[in-house]
């Protein structure tokens, strides 16, 4: 009798997997990570009260506590099947591809032009192209910002100075500051040469110097030979950086014990530094100053990219379960090209929460009880007023430097790695016992590299370069 | 023979928890499912592919889950045996005090650990293991030796989570057996005394038998946990810091990793399916070894 | 008997060490509460006195008190329903599983114990809740799946089994039904035992974030530990993932200095800290309740 009740009960619940909830057509619900803030409600709605105006849809905003929150909470309500329309995503927190693969969004392909007119023709062209997915249909909408990545290092000022260091030769060569880490290691004994942290690697900021372009986790080509997919681990450039990194360790321009720190920024603070990292962006050296309280002087790395992250950091993507994914669009669309709409969002209500002091410029009021810092998130950021500290012409100097900026090979390549799932879950687990290890200089390719590359062997990773270079030939082959 | 008439009243009692547990337990236990399938949100449990056992190879490639394995099975042990003695030990020693504000005292003191985080006490001890800023090596510093890099060594660790484990929840233990002493009338022990008895002698042979079914219950759930490992004693006490993998790395974190950069409920509900079987084998033998022993004490 | 007078000294100077030391970690917690992170680093390390008191960080916390003062509210109505329902029904059920002439004591026991291995994973959960009964946002979705714990049923009806059968037989024999041995004979006898499922059941309550995560989405619903571990939370996945995020989220001041950190733990876990003693006026009632005539 109870394996009966059960078995009904199953029945009863797993058809509910596909049962949509009852949903207003003319409603459209809008998720997303937010921190909390006082007068979040009247925000809202007086946000929805205007949408509601344009659009004629009722527009319901769900704020989630925090990036983690969001991140679990959306895997599960995406998995359920929840009753959503338009949801955040991205490529750091609730992972647009794992949801594509899972096929929890629908593609857009047709609907952009009809229902997304404006924002469709203000993102150029190569944004929409490097965020299709493996099937080649476009699930997300991204978001515009300085989408020009170029990566640099910051030197404290006052040491520069004093030990002459050459910044134009770092930019050519890394390894041209070994001097500089020497004479600072030999001359403040308060002061570790660089900053690392087991969050933080050195060989990932070199990375710009790297001779080849990463298609998926360990299969990468080089850029003067970019049809023959190779194995990363296997490559010189990789032992030689991290022979460097390891020198450096051992030469104590790391904290032995850098392991144990996650958070480098009290230290960076309190200047126990001297050399770190950071992204490029217009006035980065008064933004670091503005954050951490000292001078620095930066040496840029590489040339300017767009590619991996450069629109894939926050989007949009209409839920499987949208009733009316056009209508969502619609939203979208009003968001973000409409300055008044965008502007409600990210900075509040006029004389409430800022205070215009110029046709475009706002200066925003302390403890006004709404300050969500969430511009970035909701889509086209050049449509915010812009705050002190940002350039009159911001939006023409992020369009410069996305034009100026070289498209990285193989931008558009998307890796569909369902076939190779066993491959990943086990290479995490490989790498993961190296991957501090290399982080802070302590791995040793001389010695290490070779029982890695033997478990690599034995988990297949042969069958992983295969199949990317199977999945790039077939992309190749589209292309001509 | 007469059949009894059915136990209308223990049954009415027992039900609301019963119903419960059906609901909140088994209605959702069909999700076992997806251990065998490549679940896609859109076709659903009922309709996502079933793939064998495909979601299960991510856990054996490396072989890594032996070792791993033996690492949850042999730390789980020595938590549930220096748990089970500390436990009784400080709960023996608390009967024999008399002063009521005394023992309300210590019980708050051991048992506040209990309803801090993991989070939270990963916090705490980093104040004490931080290699740069942390008290211990000041003090060691301060009596002149050499500072440890505490989260790259392991050599200490299996120590050090004994230790923290044991502060977590030695009080909570201490208190299910202090109250299993509270109920028993003092008179009980007055006549061991009367008889001549010492004291070790009436501990072994009057107080500690009063513990028995307690700590085989105990014993028992715990065995059934043996494979599943507190994830956020290993997971953040240790700041997750991969020098220390080869003593705190156990299944649950492994799995963590594994999957933390991939979303595959199926894989995921592999590798608990798993845990769950293996406990549960663990379970009945230690379920029928307690029967031997005792016919009550067991647990089904 | 009581131990004479040198080895109760003995013992109390065991128990004040002991207490001194699981106090440590506290009293660090509290003293990096009230310090900054920069002075820690310039001043060589942590301590355990601070060494000048800084209440910036409560400060911080307090000053959008909105949101603490109802997550107070949330969980204290939580902990005290949840405690008192998940006691009645733990005790009913322990009772009947105590009784050894109960037919279905076995199967019953083996009903209950196989879900503390096997659960069905979180997304069938999170439909049943969420969708099927439409529990998002609400009280009962925070109460009731915690309501039956496997552990303390075991637990309680351990302790039940110590109870002479006699009792039950003889309040039988007056006529008493079951529902009435329970209360008036068995829960007498074993208070201690139930004060202690009952703090444990608190404690639960009071410490669960993981259906608040699950079935919470409105601010104000939300209850202290989830606030504190999304708080934790966010720190670890903005440090970890900061090179993935957009250009003008890579603002390290958005990282709450470590002093926020530990205030927002003291304030979540404070009031059980103050809660505590009063449960356990119960323990020490039962030394003198006792019922066990030998």
């Amino acid at each position: 009798m109870r394996k009966l009740t059960m078995c009904l009960a199953a029945l009863v619940l797993g058809t509910t997997m596909s049962w949509d909830l009852a949903a207003q057509s003319s409603k459209v619900t809008m998720h997303f990570p937010f921190n909390s803030q006082r007068d979040t409600t009247a925000v809202f709605a007086a946000a929805a009260k205007y949408a509601k105006e344009k659009t004629g849809f009722d527009v319901e905003f769900v704020p989630y506590d925090g990036f983690d929150n969001y991140n679990q909470k959306l895997i599960l309500q995406s998995a359920a099947g929840d009753p959503m329309d338009l949801v955040w995503t991205s490529s750091w927190c609730f992972n647009f591809k794992d949801q594509i693969a899972k096929s929890a969004f629908v593609p857009l392909d047709d609907l952009l032009a009809k229902a997304l007119p404006n924002y469709y023709k203000y993102v150029p062209k190569l944004a929409w192209d490097q965020l299709r997915a493996s099937d080649g249909k476009i699930y997300t909408v991204p978001f515009m910002e300085y989408p020009a990545r170029q990566e640099a290092i910051w030197f404290k000022k006052d040491l520069a100075e004093k030990y002459k260091l050459d910044v134009k030769a770092v930019e050519k060569d890394y390894r041209a500051m070994e001097s500089f880490l020497a004479a600072v290691k030999k001359g403040e004994p308060d002061i570790t040469p660089l900053a690392v942290g087991s969050n933080d690697s050195v060989l990932w900021h070199f990375g710009s110097f790297n001779p080849v372009v990463t298609l998926y986790n360990n299969s990468v080509v080089y850029k003067n030979n970019p049809t023959k997919v190779v194995n990363s681990w296997e490559q010189p450039y990789l032992a030689d950086g991290l022979r460097v990194a390891n020198k450096w360790y051992k030469a104590g321009y790391i904290r032995k014990d850098a392991f144990s720190v996650k958070d480098l920024n009290p230290e960076i603070k309190a200047q126990k530094y001297a050399v770190g990292w950071l992204a490029v962006v217009p006035n980065a050296e008064a933004k670091f100053k503005a954050e951490n309280g000292f001078d620095v002087v930066i040496a840029k790395l590489g040339t300017p990219e767009i590619g991996g992250d450069s629109f894939a950091g926050s989007q949009f993507a209409v839920s499987r379960t949208s009733k009316n994914p056009a209508n969502a669009l619609k939203v979208l669309d009003l968001l973000n090209s409409d300055p008044v709409f965008y502007n409600l969002l990210a900075n509040g209500i006029e004389g409430t929460h800022y205070k215009k002091v110029g046709a475009n410029r706002i200066e925003k009021i302390a403890d006004s009880g709404y300050d969500p810092n969430l511009n970035w998130m909701l889509g086209n950021t050049h449509l915010a007023y812009l705050l002190p500290g940002v350039a009159d012409n911001f939006v023409a100097q992020a369009r410069d430097a996305m034009n100026k900026a070289q498209v990285r090979l193989y931008a558009d390549f998307s890796f569909n790695q369902e076939s190779i799932k066993n491959i990943e879950a086990a290479w995490q687990t490989v790498f993961n016992e190296v991957n501090q290890s290399i982080s802070i200089g302590l791995f040793d390719p001389d010695k290490d590299l070779k029982p890695l590359l033997e478990k690599q062997k034995k988990i297949g990773i042969d069958k992983e370069i295969a199949e990317v270079q199977k999945q790039l030939d077939a992309y190749l082959a589209k292309k001509k | 023979m007469k059949r009894k008439p059915f136990p209308w009243e223990l049954t009415l009692l027992a039900l609301p928890a019963l119903v419960l547990v059906l609901v909140f337990a088994y209605l959702p236990m069909f999700g076992i499912v997806m251990a065998f399938q490549n679940f896609d949100y859109q076709k659903g449990v009922l309709g996502s592919p079933f793939v064998g056992l495909s979601n299960f190879e991510f856990l054996f490639t490396t072989g890594a889950i032996w070792s791993v394995t033996a690492t949850t099975l042999w730390l789980n042990l020595l938590f549930i045996v220096t748990g089970l003695i500390g436990s009784v030990v400080l709960a023996l020693l608390l009967y024999e005090l008399t002063g009521k504000k005394a023992i309300k005292v210590y019980q708050t003191v051991l048992v506040y650990p209990n309803f801090m985080s993991w989070i939270i006490a990963s916090f705490m001890f980093v104040t004490f293991l931080n290699p740069r800023y942390g008290m211990l090596n000041q003090m060691i510093g301060a009596l002149g030796g050499e500072a440890v890099a505490w989260y790259s060594e392991p050599a200490y660790w299996p120590f050090i989570l004994a230790l923290v484990s044991l502060w977590k929840g030695v009080g909570m233990g201490c208190l299910l057996y202090y109250a299993v002493l509270a109920g028993v009338e003092r008179d009980y022990f007055e006549a061991a005394a009367i008889d001549g008895a010492t004291k070790l002698q009436t501990i072994r042979h009057i107080t500690l038998p009063f513990l028995y079914p307690t700590m085989t219950i105990l014993l028992i759930l715990a065995v059934g946990g043996i494979v599943r490992a507190d994830f956020g004693l290993f997971y953040f006490v240790p700041q997750d810091s991969k020098a220390l993998y080869p003593v705190t790395d156990v299944v649950d974190t492994y799995v963590f990793r594994a999957l933390r950069n991939m979303n595959e409920p199926g894989m995921a509900a592999a590798a608990g399916l798993l845990q769950s079987s293996v406990g549960f084998l663990l379970v009945l033998g230690a379920n029928a070894w307690a029967r031997r022993i005792d016919r009550d004490t067991t647990l089904f | 008997m009581h131990s004479s007078r040198l080895t109760r000294l003995s013992i109390h100077a065991f128990f004040v060490l002991l207490s001194l030391a699981m106090l440590l970690p506290l009293i660090s917690v509290i003293t990096t509460s009230l310090s900054s992170d920069v002075e820690i680093i310039r001043q060589g390390g942590y301590t355990l006195w601070p060494t000048s008191f800084h209440f910036d960080a409560y400060a911080l916390i307090w000053k959008n008190p909105f949101q603490i003062l109802g997550a107070y509210q949330v969980t204290i109505l939580v902990t005290v329903i949840g405690t008192a329902v998940s006691v009645l029904i733990t005790a009913g059920v322990a009772y009947t599983l105590a009784r050894r002439d109960y037919r279905f004591r076995k199967g019953l026991s083996f009903f209950l114990f196989f879900t503390m291995l096997f659960s069905g994973g979180l997304v069938p959960f999170y439909i049943l809740v969420a969708q099927v009964l439409n529990w998002r946002d609400t009280y009962f979705a925070l109460i009731v799946p915690a309501v039956v714990n496997v552990w303390n049923i075991f637990l309680l009806r351990t302790n039940f089994q110590r109870i002479p059968i006699e009792l039950i037989e003889s309040a039988k024999m007056d006529g008493a039904r079951e529902f009435t041995i329970l209360f008036r004979v068995i829960v007498p006898v074993a208070t201690p035992a139930i004060a202690t499922i009952a703090v444990l059941t608190a404690f639960a309550y009071w410490n669960d974030w993981w259906l608040g995560l699950l079935f919470i989405n409105k601010p104000d619903m939300a209850p202290l530990q989830l606030l504190l571990r999304n708080m934790l939370s966010n720190i670890e996945i903005i440090l970890s993932r900061m090179r993935d995020m957009p250009l003008s989220l890579r603002v390290t001041n958005q990282v709450p200095t470590e002093a926020v950190r530990m205030a927002m733990c003291l304030i979540a876990a404070g009031p059980m800290l103050f809660a505590f003693p009063f449960f356990q006026k119960y323990f020490v009632k039962g030394l003198t309740v006792g019922a066990v005539k030998g």
